[in-house]
Parts: C-alpha cells; sequence; structure tokens
C-alpha cells in the first residue's frame, strides 16, 4: 500500500509540475505580446509581381454557407488572371453541388470539383484541389469564413520571403454576441491568436498553421506527399511537417477573417474531441522527427514539444484530480494542503480555456475589448467540459495508434441564418 | 477567525464541544476542533442511490454539456464517500480536526499564493502600481472573509449532517472556488482598465 501511495504522491507532484511549466510558457508569451519587441508581417510590402493563387474551399453540405463565402472571393482585391477559386464538393447531400455551379458557370475563374464517395473530409477534398490548382501559392479558406477584400494579397505576398512554407492569419468569430458559448469562444480565440501565435512568431517558435485563413506553398506540399486523409487536424500535420523539414510558418495578426463558431455545446465537444484526437495522432507521429530535426533550434524544439502536448495536458489534469481524490480518501491529506492549491493554481491558469486567465486578459485589452473580460471568472465551466471532451479525444488516438483504427472526419454543423454583413 | 467562527457555531452547537487548537504551519495557525458525526448506514445508501440518479436523469437532460459534466463530478465525489462509508466506515481517515487542519493550511496557502498570482497576472499590465496592489488587498480581504464564511459553513455541516460531505466540501468548494473570485476580480479590473486606456491610443501606438 506505501508504495501505491509513493506513486499516487510522485504522479501528484508531476502534474502540479506540468501544470506550472505551461503557466510559465503562457506568461512568457503575455510579457513578450506586452513588452517584446513585435514582429510585423508582410502585408506592408508593395509588390508589383503577385504570385498565382488557387484559393481551395472545401465543402460538405454547406448550403447554407457557400453562397456568401464565393460571393466575397469573387468581389476580392486580386488579379483575377492570377486567381482561382476551387470549390471541392465532398459528397454533399444538400444544395451545395447546385450552388458552386451556378458561381462555376457564372464567373471564369470558379471551378467546381465534384467528389462521390463515402470516404470523406477535408484532407481528402484538399487533395482533391491540390490535383487540379495551378497556382503557385494555395489559400485555404472553410466554407463558414466570410474573408475581406484584401486577404488573398495579405496572405500571399508572405511568400516572397523563401524561407516560408506557410502562414496564417487571425480568426475572429462574427457570432459571439449569440451565446455563452460563442463569448467563451471568442476570449479563447482572443488568448490564442492575439497573444499566443503572435508571440510565438514574435519569439521565433512555432507558430501554428490553422488550416484555414492561411497558405502554403503549393509545390512544397506537392512535393512532401500532399495531406494525410487519416489526420483529422491536417494543419497541425502540415505546421509539424514543414518545421521539421526546415520550412517556416508565419504568423499575420492583422490579416483578420471571421468565422462563424459552433453555437451549440454538442457541436463544440465533437469539434475538440476531433481536434484533440488528430493534435495527439500528430504528437505521436512527429515528436521524434521534431527532437532530431537539424533545421530547429533548441527553442524551437522546446516551444513545439510543448505544443505537441497541449491536448495531453487535460488528460494528465483529469488523472491529476483522480489521483488527488484518491490520495484524499486514503488519509495522505499532508501532501494536500500545499500541493493541491498548486494543482488548482495550475488547472486555472492553464487550461481555463487553453491559455491563462491572463493572457485572454491580455489579448482583449489588445483588441481594445472591455465588458467581455468580465465573463473570465465564468470560464470554469468550460474548463469542465474542455478537460473531458479533449481527455475523450486523446483517448480515441491512443486507441486509433494501438490498433491502427482509422478515424472518420467529422463535420462541424454550421449555424448561418442569412447573410453576415460586412 | 477562529474566535468568530467558534461564536457563530456555537448558536448551533455546544460552546463546550468547541475547543481552538494551535498547529504549526508556515508559523502558528489556529484551527477548530469539535465532535463530528458518522453517517448511519441508511443514509449512506440513499446518498449512494441519489448519487446514482442523479447522474443518470442528468446525463438523460438536455442542460448543457458543462453543467451536465459539473454536476457528475460532484456525484461522482459523493458517490465515491457515500461507498466507502458503507464498505468500510472505519477506514474513513478524518475527523473534523483533520478537516480543519486541512482547510486552513490550504486557506494559508492561497492568501500566501495571492499576491504572486495577481503578482504574475498584473505585471503585464502598464497601469498604476498602487491600484494593482489595492486590488491584490482587496482579494485577500475578501478571501479572507469568504474563508470564515465557508470555513463556519463546512464545519456546520459536518458536525450536524456527517462526514460523508467531506470530500465533497472540500473539492467543489475548497481551493477550486477560491481561484473563481480571484479571476473574478482580476478581469473587473482589467476590463476597468481596457475602457480607461481605450481612449487613449498614445498607450497602443506601437499597434496602430
Amino acid at each position: 500500500m506505501e508504495m501505491v501511495v509513493l506513486i499516487l504522491k510522485i504522479y501528484f507532484v508531476f502534474v502540479v509540475f506540468v501544470m506550472i511549466v505551461y503557466t510559465i510558457r503562457h506568461y512568457v508569451f503575455v510579457s513578450n505580446r506586452m513588452f517584446g519587441e513585435q514582429r510585423i508581417c508582410y502585408q506592408d510590402i508593395i509588390d508589383s509581381e503577385s504570385p498565382s493563387v488557387s484559393v481551395l474551399i472545401p465543402m460538405h453540405n454547406e448550403e447554407k454557407t457557400a453562397s456568401q463565402i464565393l460571393d466575397l472571393l469573387v468581389e476580392a482585391d486580386y488579379p483575377k488572371e492570377k486567381l482561382e477559386i476551387i470549390v471541392v464538393n465532398d459528397n454533399s447531400t444538400d444544395t451545395t453541388a447546385t450552388i458552386i455551379d451556378e458561381y462555376a458557370s457564372k464567373y471564369p475563374n470558379i471551378k467546381s470539383v465534384h467528389r462521390k464517395s463515402e470516404d470523406r473530409g477535408k484532407p481528402i477534398a484538399l487533395n482533391k484541389g491540390l490535383e487540379v490548382a495551378k497556382g503557385e501559392i494555395v489559400v485555404i479558406f472553410d466554407a463558414d469564413y466570410l474573408p475581406p477584400k484584401g486577404i488573398i494579397r495579405d496572405i500571399a505576398v508572405s511568400f516572397n520571403d523563401p524561407e516560408v512554407g506557410a502562414v496564417m492569419g487571425r480568426v475572429i468569430p462574427v457570432n459571439s454576441e449569440t451565446n455563452l458559448l460563442t463569448r467563451y469562444l471568442d476570449l479563447e480565440r482572443t488568448g490564442g491568436y492575439q497573444v499566443d501565435q503572435q508571440a510565438r512568431y514574435n519569439l521565433r517558435l512555432i507558430p501554428q498553421y490553422g488550416g484555414t485563413v492561411g497558405g502554403f506553398r503549393r509545390e512544397l506540399i506537392r512535393s512532401l506527399g500532399n495531406f494525410d486523409p487519416y489526420i483529422l487536424t491536417e494543419d497541425t500535420e502540415l505546421t509539424f511537417r514543414l518545421f521539421v523539414k526546415g520550412w517556416k510558418v508565419i504568423y499575420a495578426n492583422r490579416v483578420e477573417c471571421y468565422e462563424e463558431s459552433p453555437e451549440v455545446w454538442r457541436v463544440r465537444a465533437r469539434q475538440l474531441r476531433r481536434w484533440s484526437r488528430g493534435h495527439t495522432r500528430v504528437m505521436f507521429r512527429y515528436l521524434m522527427p521534431l527532437i532530431i530535426s537539424k533545421h530547429l533550434s533548441f527553442r524551437e524544439k522546446l516551444d513545439g514539444s510543448l505544443l505537441l502536448f497541449v491536448y495531453t495536458v487535460p488528460f494528465i489534469l483529469l488523472t491529476g484530480i483522480i489521483d488527488c481524490v484518491t490520495l484524499f480518501f486514503l488519509g495522505k491529506m499532508e501532501i494536500l494542503s500545499t500541493m493541491i492549491v498548486l494543482l488548482f493554481l495550475g488547472l486555472h491558469n492553464t487550461f481555463g480555456n487553453f491559455s491563462t486567465f491572463f493572457q485572454i486578459g491580455i489579448g482583449s485589452v489588445l483588441d481594445g475589448a472591455t465588458y467581455r473580460i468580465r465573463i473570465l471568472p465564468f470560464l470554469i465551466f468550460n474548463f469542465f467540459f474542455n478537460i473531458w471532451y479533449i481527455s475523450c479525444g486523446f483517448i480515441d488516438a491512443v486507441i486509433d495508434v494501438l490498433t491502427s483504427r482509422k478515424p472518420r472526419w467529422q463535420k462541424t454543423k454550421r449555424f448561418r441564418k442569412g447573410v453576415y454583413s460586412q | 477567525m477562529n474566535d468568530f467562527a467558534k461564536d457563530i457555531l456555537s448558536s448551533y452547537l455546544s460552546a463546550n464541544d468547541i475547543n481552538i487548537l494551535e498547529k504549526t504551519f508556515v508559523n502558528t495557525v489556529y484551527i477548530i476542533d469539535m465532535p463530528g458525526k458518522y453517517p448511519s448506514m441508511i443514509f449512506s445508501v440513499c446518498l449512494l442511490i441519489a448519487s446514482l440518479l442523479l447522474i443518470f436523469l442528468i446525463s438523460k437532460t438536455k442542460l448543457p454539456p458543462p453543467i451536465v459534466i459539473w454536476v457528475i463530478y460532484l456525484a461522482l465525489i459523493n458517490l465515491v464517500s457515500s461507498v466507502v462509508f458503507i464498505l468500510m466506515p472505519a477506514m474513513f481517515p478524518y475527523i473534523i480536526e483533520n478537516f480543519s487542519e486541512l482547510y486552513i493550511k490550504t486557506e494559508v496557502v492561497i492568501w500566501l499564493f495571492i499576491p504572486l498570482l495577481m503578482g504574475i497576472a498584473f505585471s503585464s499590465l502598464p497601469s498604476n502600481i498602487f491600484t494593482k496592489t489595492a486590488v491584490v488587498v482587496l482579494t485577500i480581504i475578501y478571501s479572507m472573509v469568504l474563508g470564515i464564511i465557508r470555513y463556519v459553513a463546512f464545519l456546520y455541516i459536518l458536525a450536524k449532517f456527517s462526514y460523508i460531505f467531506m470530500a465533497f466540501l472540500f473539492f467543489a468548494f475548497g481551493p477550486l472556488m477560491d481561484f473563481i473570485y480571484i479571476v473574478g476580480l482580476y478581469s473587473l479590473y482589467v476590463s476597468n482598465y481596457a475602457s480607461k486606456i481605450g481612449k487613449d491610443l498614445r498607450i497602443w501606438k506601437w499597434l496602430s
């Protein structure tokens, strides 16, 4: 029994240690964002030679959103002869196919590609789009996004830097005022993009390509074998694939694009679980290549490793809470009185919502937000929710790896009720 | 703090049974000891059934998942506690003295941590240091007042309704709750600060 208690205590100390490490990581990001030198992206470059761009939009049952994104892209401020828009209809059963065919017949630079296969998903649709894409640069948007006029130029100009393999812009929820969940997600995005991504870009760490509102070099991705159809987070996979091979991913904070956040908790739960499952599989695949890569500095490797483990931490926390309750019933409270405070400190700091509460606070200040900061303490409910569904996704990924199971893509439900004004 | 708690508890329980003990932690801390109550077998079984029922029913409702998960978390703690008291009540390792010690030590650690935690959180805000210090002091005072109120309530529940709720009280309304008001006061301050500087773009000129 003593051995069991010792193991439980060691695990408890380990959990607290993990929490402290992630709290320090976020503190470094916040400090950098407030007091460090800020790296701007390349949007201010004026270049007469624009590269050719293929915009890829994978769509599965997107009849609620298809028209608006296509209308916005048609108005894009980019030379028409250098811009093609490829809409991949990925086995839709609603009127998506009809809508995109209408646009394709009306506008010469819009192409519709239809996939009829049960084996569907975003990576597969992107691979299909890449087969027909001709642009030097590929820019990706999910169907629920509302790209502003100048965004394609802002993304494409960054590729003048020959070291850049991919570019990521900033995602902002358009429906943040809908309910409490969308307000939470707005805060999460603020902490994640305004502080986290920008600080990682400033510090030359590992900014993450997010799979939408971003772009990459077409030939580069083709030479790397396109997207793995069985990875649910093809964006994270691409990020690490590029960094390991010596390419850079850059973050452009001012390249903003609105998206529609999930408005229902169950939809959010599925989304989180999918992200966790995909991200964890990427961790299993890229942790070792990241560590031994000759192209990365120690700082990049450290940040990359912490980023890879980010969806493992909630599982560690969940088991940490179980460990803590067990120690309580075993009468081992002497370790609890001080360490439990550290545990809950870590819980609140690190996984209130993927970022520390002060990171979200600072992000909101930088955004000029005021009242929305006041819902920060209510993130406690989100925190248990996140821990549970991310842990489920983590376990899914472990089972996937152990049994060679192939995951199926789950589409995020849309809530569009009309046309969002710009 | 203990005198205050003792005074209040004396209104409901026999004053002769309530003692203030001295313990060593950081410096000397004082805790309350008083007779607690073990649950009857019937009460433990009822709590077990109620917890199981709650878990079953709440998972069938259409309440938002965060609330469902939160309630299940609380019900599971009560479930484990009731199992312990049904199967091995003598093995339950605490009496009120132990719980008091755990609670007070935890609170002392929180009071020591508030300046550190809020210091870290505020250090990245370029606002007036005096107002930041005032918020930290206010948070500690708030924490102490709430800490005493909770302490009295916890001891009353343990004395009147038995030790079976000890784990529930500690894990649901213990240190986890402390961080809610810490974050709450931080968010109020930051929100007001953001409103104030919103009109002064000079502070953020590197952003414009």
